[in-house]
Protein backbone atom coordinates (compact mmCIF):
# COMPACT_ATOMS: atom_id res chain seq x y z
CA UNK A 1 0.00 0.00 0.00
CA UNK A 2 1.29 3.33 -0.85
CA UNK A 3 -0.84 6.21 -0.40
CA UNK A 4 -0.03 9.54 -2.56
CA UNK A 5 0.20 12.73 -1.05
CA UNK A 6 -0.16 15.73 -2.57
CA UNK A 7 1.65 18.65 -1.25
CA UNK A 8 2.87 22.23 -2.57
CA UNK A 9 5.29 23.79 -0.02
CA UNK A 10 3.93 26.72 -1.36
CA UNK A 11 1.16 26.60 1.05
CA UNK A 12 2.25 23.85 3.25
CA UNK A 13 5.13 24.96 5.32
CA UNK A 14 3.88 22.11 7.98
CA UNK A 15 4.89 19.25 5.60
CA UNK A 16 8.32 20.97 4.21
CA UNK A 17 9.46 21.58 7.64
CA UNK A 18 9.15 18.26 8.64
CA UNK A 19 10.83 16.74 6.24
CA UNK A 20 13.61 19.81 6.22
CA UNK A 21 13.98 18.53 10.26
CA UNK A 22 14.35 14.79 9.11
CA UNK A 23 16.99 16.13 6.59
CA UNK A 24 19.38 17.68 9.31
CA UNK A 25 18.60 14.88 12.11
CA UNK A 26 19.88 12.51 9.55
CA UNK A 27 22.85 14.78 8.46
CA UNK A 28 23.67 14.80 11.93
CA UNK A 29 23.05 11.30 12.49
CA UNK A 30 25.61 10.11 9.75
CA UNK A 31 28.14 12.34 11.25
CA UNK A 32 28.05 10.33 14.19
CA UNK A 33 27.50 7.01 12.60
CA UNK A 34 30.80 7.65 10.61
CA UNK A 35 32.76 8.08 13.91
CA UNK A 36 31.21 5.50 15.80
CA UNK A 37 32.14 3.09 12.49
CA UNK A 38 35.67 4.27 11.39
CA UNK A 39 37.68 1.27 12.84
CA UNK A 40 34.78 -1.34 10.98
CA UNK A 41 35.12 0.79 8.22
CA UNK A 42 38.65 0.93 7.96
CA UNK A 43 38.94 -2.93 8.42
CA UNK A 44 36.66 -3.69 5.57
CA UNK A 45 38.64 -1.46 3.06
CA UNK A 46 41.88 -2.87 4.16
CA UNK A 47 40.46 -6.75 3.28
CA UNK A 48 39.25 -5.63 0.15
CA UNK A 49 42.52 -3.87 -0.97
CA UNK A 50 43.88 -7.49 0.19
CA UNK A 51 41.60 -9.75 -1.69
CA UNK B 1 26.18 -9.97 -8.93
CA UNK B 2 22.61 -9.35 -10.08
CA UNK B 3 20.02 -10.09 -7.99
CA UNK B 4 22.68 -11.27 -5.34
CA UNK B 5 23.63 -9.12 -2.07
CA UNK B 6 27.23 -8.14 -0.07
CA UNK B 7 27.85 -9.62 3.09
CA UNK B 8 27.55 -7.67 5.89
CA UNK B 9 28.93 -6.98 9.39
CA UNK B 10 26.28 -6.11 12.45
CA UNK B 11 27.64 -3.61 15.36
CA UNK B 12 25.56 -3.39 18.40
CA UNK B 13 26.33 0.38 20.67
CA UNK B 14 23.79 2.26 22.76
CA UNK B 15 23.29 5.20 20.16
CA UNK B 16 22.20 2.49 17.48
CA UNK B 17 22.52 -0.84 14.96
CA UNK B 18 24.92 -0.26 12.48
CA UNK B 19 25.32 -2.47 9.37
CA UNK B 20 28.38 -2.43 7.32
CA UNK B 21 29.33 -3.67 3.78
CA UNK B 22 31.85 -2.88 0.79
CA UNK B 23 30.83 -2.91 -2.51
CA UNK B 24 33.23 -4.18 -5.58
CA UNK B 25 34.06 -0.50 -6.38
CA UNK B 26 35.66 -0.30 -3.00
CA UNK B 27 32.56 2.08 -1.32
CA UNK B 28 32.08 1.21 2.42
CA UNK B 29 27.86 1.65 3.53
CA UNK B 30 26.41 2.03 6.62
CA UNK B 31 23.06 1.13 6.93
CA UNK B 32 22.15 2.46 10.69
CA UNK B 33 19.01 1.60 12.85
CA UNK B 34 18.38 5.04 15.35
CA UNK B 35 15.31 4.78 17.74
CA UNK B 36 15.72 8.50 18.45
CA UNK B 37 15.45 10.19 15.00
CA UNK B 38 11.56 10.57 14.83
CA UNK B 39 11.05 10.79 18.54
CA UNK B 40 10.01 14.24 18.67
CA UNK B 41 7.23 13.65 16.74
CA UNK B 42 5.46 11.20 19.25
CA UNK B 43 2.14 12.95 19.86
CA UNK B 44 1.60 12.08 16.06
CA UNK B 45 2.71 8.80 16.37
CA UNK B 46 3.28 7.38 19.57
CA UNK B 47 3.39 3.70 18.54
CA UNK B 48 6.19 4.43 15.77
CA UNK B 49 7.83 6.66 17.94
CA UNK B 50 8.02 3.79 20.49
CA UNK B 51 9.07 0.94 18.55
CA UNK B 52 10.73 2.62 15.37
CA UNK B 53 13.75 2.89 14.06
CA UNK B 54 14.81 5.39 12.14
CA UNK B 55 16.66 3.92 8.53
CA UNK B 56 20.10 5.93 8.11
CA UNK B 57 22.30 4.88 4.97
CA UNK B 58 25.59 6.57 3.62
CA UNK B 59 28.35 5.41 2.17
CA UNK B 60 32.61 6.66 1.85
CA UNK B 61 34.73 5.55 -0.93
CA UNK B 62 37.87 3.99 -0.29
CA UNK B 63 40.95 4.25 -2.50
CA UNK B 64 39.92 3.97 -6.47
CA UNK B 65 39.65 0.04 -7.79
CA UNK B 66 39.41 -1.01 -11.24
CA UNK B 67 36.87 -3.73 -11.72
CA UNK B 68 35.74 -5.12 -15.04
CA UNK B 69 33.86 -3.70 -17.18
CA UNK B 70 32.43 -1.09 -15.14
CA UNK B 71 36.08 0.26 -14.79
CA UNK B 72 35.53 1.22 -11.21
CA UNK B 73 33.10 4.58 -12.21
CA UNK B 74 31.73 5.04 -8.86
CA UNK B 75 28.07 6.58 -10.33
CA UNK B 76 27.16 3.07 -12.15
CA UNK B 77 23.81 1.58 -10.30
CA UNK B 78 25.32 -1.48 -8.31
CA UNK B 79 21.85 -2.93 -8.35
CA UNK B 80 23.45 -4.95 -5.33
CA UNK B 81 23.03 -2.15 -2.74
CA UNK B 82 19.95 -2.02 -2.87
CA UNK B 83 19.18 -5.99 -2.45
CA UNK B 84 21.54 -5.74 0.30
CA UNK B 85 19.95 -3.00 2.37
CA UNK B 86 16.63 -5.20 2.40
CA UNK B 87 18.56 -8.23 3.27
CA UNK B 88 20.12 -6.21 6.05
CA UNK B 89 16.66 -4.90 6.82
CA UNK B 90 14.89 -8.37 7.02
CA UNK B 91 18.13 -9.35 9.28
CA UNK B 92 17.46 -6.60 11.48
CA UNK B 93 13.58 -7.08 11.38
CA UNK B 94 14.32 -10.91 12.12
CA UNK B 95 16.95 -10.03 15.02
CA UNK B 96 14.66 -7.30 16.87
CA UNK B 97 13.96 -9.10 20.44
CA UNK B 98 10.45 -7.10 20.45
CA UNK B 99 8.34 -6.17 17.17
CA UNK B 100 9.77 -3.25 15.69
CA UNK B 101 9.01 -0.57 13.05
CA UNK B 102 11.89 1.05 10.51
CA UNK B 103 10.96 3.77 9.29
CA UNK B 104 12.63 5.49 6.51
CA UNK B 105 12.24 9.05 4.75
CA UNK B 106 14.12 9.23 1.14
CA UNK B 107 14.09 11.65 -1.62
CA UNK B 108 12.37 9.39 -4.39
CA UNK B 109 14.74 10.62 -7.19
CA UNK B 110 18.40 10.85 -5.40
CA UNK B 111 18.07 7.58 -3.54
CA UNK B 112 15.21 5.22 -4.95
CA UNK B 113 17.89 3.48 -7.28
CA UNK B 114 18.93 2.24 -3.28
CA UNK B 115 15.35 2.03 -2.19
CA UNK B 116 13.54 0.75 -5.34
CA UNK B 117 13.48 -2.79 -4.23
CA UNK B 118 12.45 -2.36 -1.00
CA UNK B 119 8.57 -1.07 -1.85
CA UNK B 120 8.20 -4.25 -4.26
CA UNK B 121 9.78 -6.69 -1.89
CA UNK B 122 8.16 -5.45 1.19
CA UNK B 123 4.61 -5.00 -0.42
CA UNK B 124 4.69 -8.19 -2.00
CA UNK B 125 6.78 -10.59 0.50
CA UNK B 126 4.32 -12.30 2.92
CA UNK B 127 6.43 -12.17 5.87
CA UNK B 128 7.02 -8.13 5.90
CA UNK B 129 4.61 -5.39 5.17
CA UNK B 130 5.65 -1.76 3.80
CA UNK B 131 3.20 0.99 4.08
CA UNK B 132 4.25 4.54 2.41
CA UNK B 133 3.01 7.87 2.13
CA UNK B 134 4.79 9.56 -0.88
CA UNK B 135 5.09 13.38 -0.79
CA UNK B 136 4.82 14.94 -4.55
CA UNK B 137 6.11 18.69 -4.34
CA UNK B 138 6.36 20.16 -7.76
CA UNK B 139 10.68 19.85 -8.02
CA UNK B 140 10.64 16.91 -5.85
CA UNK B 141 9.30 13.57 -4.38
CA UNK B 142 9.76 12.08 -1.51
CA UNK B 143 8.71 8.47 0.85
CA UNK B 144 8.02 8.35 4.32
CA UNK B 145 6.85 4.84 5.55
CA UNK B 146 7.58 1.98 7.15
CA UNK B 147 8.28 -1.64 6.96
CA UNK B 148 7.71 -4.16 9.54
CA UNK B 149 7.06 -7.75 10.21
CA UNK B 150 3.42 -9.06 9.27
CA UNK B 151 3.04 -10.45 12.46
CA UNK B 152 3.80 -7.33 14.42
CA UNK B 153 0.96 -6.81 16.35
CA UNK B 154 0.58 -3.65 16.41
CA UNK B 155 0.10 -2.93 12.63
CA UNK B 156 -2.96 -1.39 12.65
CA UNK B 157 -2.32 1.25 15.11
CA UNK B 158 0.91 2.22 12.70
CA UNK B 159 -1.18 2.57 9.66
CA UNK B 160 -3.73 4.74 11.44
CA UNK B 161 -1.01 6.83 12.47
CA UNK B 162 0.84 7.07 10.06
CA UNK B 163 -2.96 8.20 8.00
CA UNK B 164 -3.45 10.37 10.51
CA UNK B 165 -0.10 11.80 10.50
CA UNK B 166 -0.10 12.52 6.46
CA UNK B 167 -3.65 14.25 6.63
CA UNK B 168 -2.36 16.87 9.38
CA UNK B 169 0.87 17.52 7.87
CA UNK B 170 -1.10 18.36 4.39
CA UNK B 171 -3.90 20.18 5.07
CA UNK B 172 -2.96 23.87 4.48
CA UNK B 173 -1.60 26.26 6.82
Amino acid sequence: MLKKVVISPTNNHKAVAFLEDIKAKKEAAKKKIDERTVRVREMLLKQNSIG
Amino acid sequence: MANSYYNFFRTETPDGIDYLFITQNNRVYTVSFDPSLYGEYTESFPTLSTHGYGLIFSYKDGSKKVIGRNNGARNYCDSSVGVTICEIISDFLKNSEEPVFVILQCEKYKEEKFFHPWYKNYSEHSKYKGIGIEFDFVDEKQYFGFICKIDNANIEKAVVELETFSFEISKND
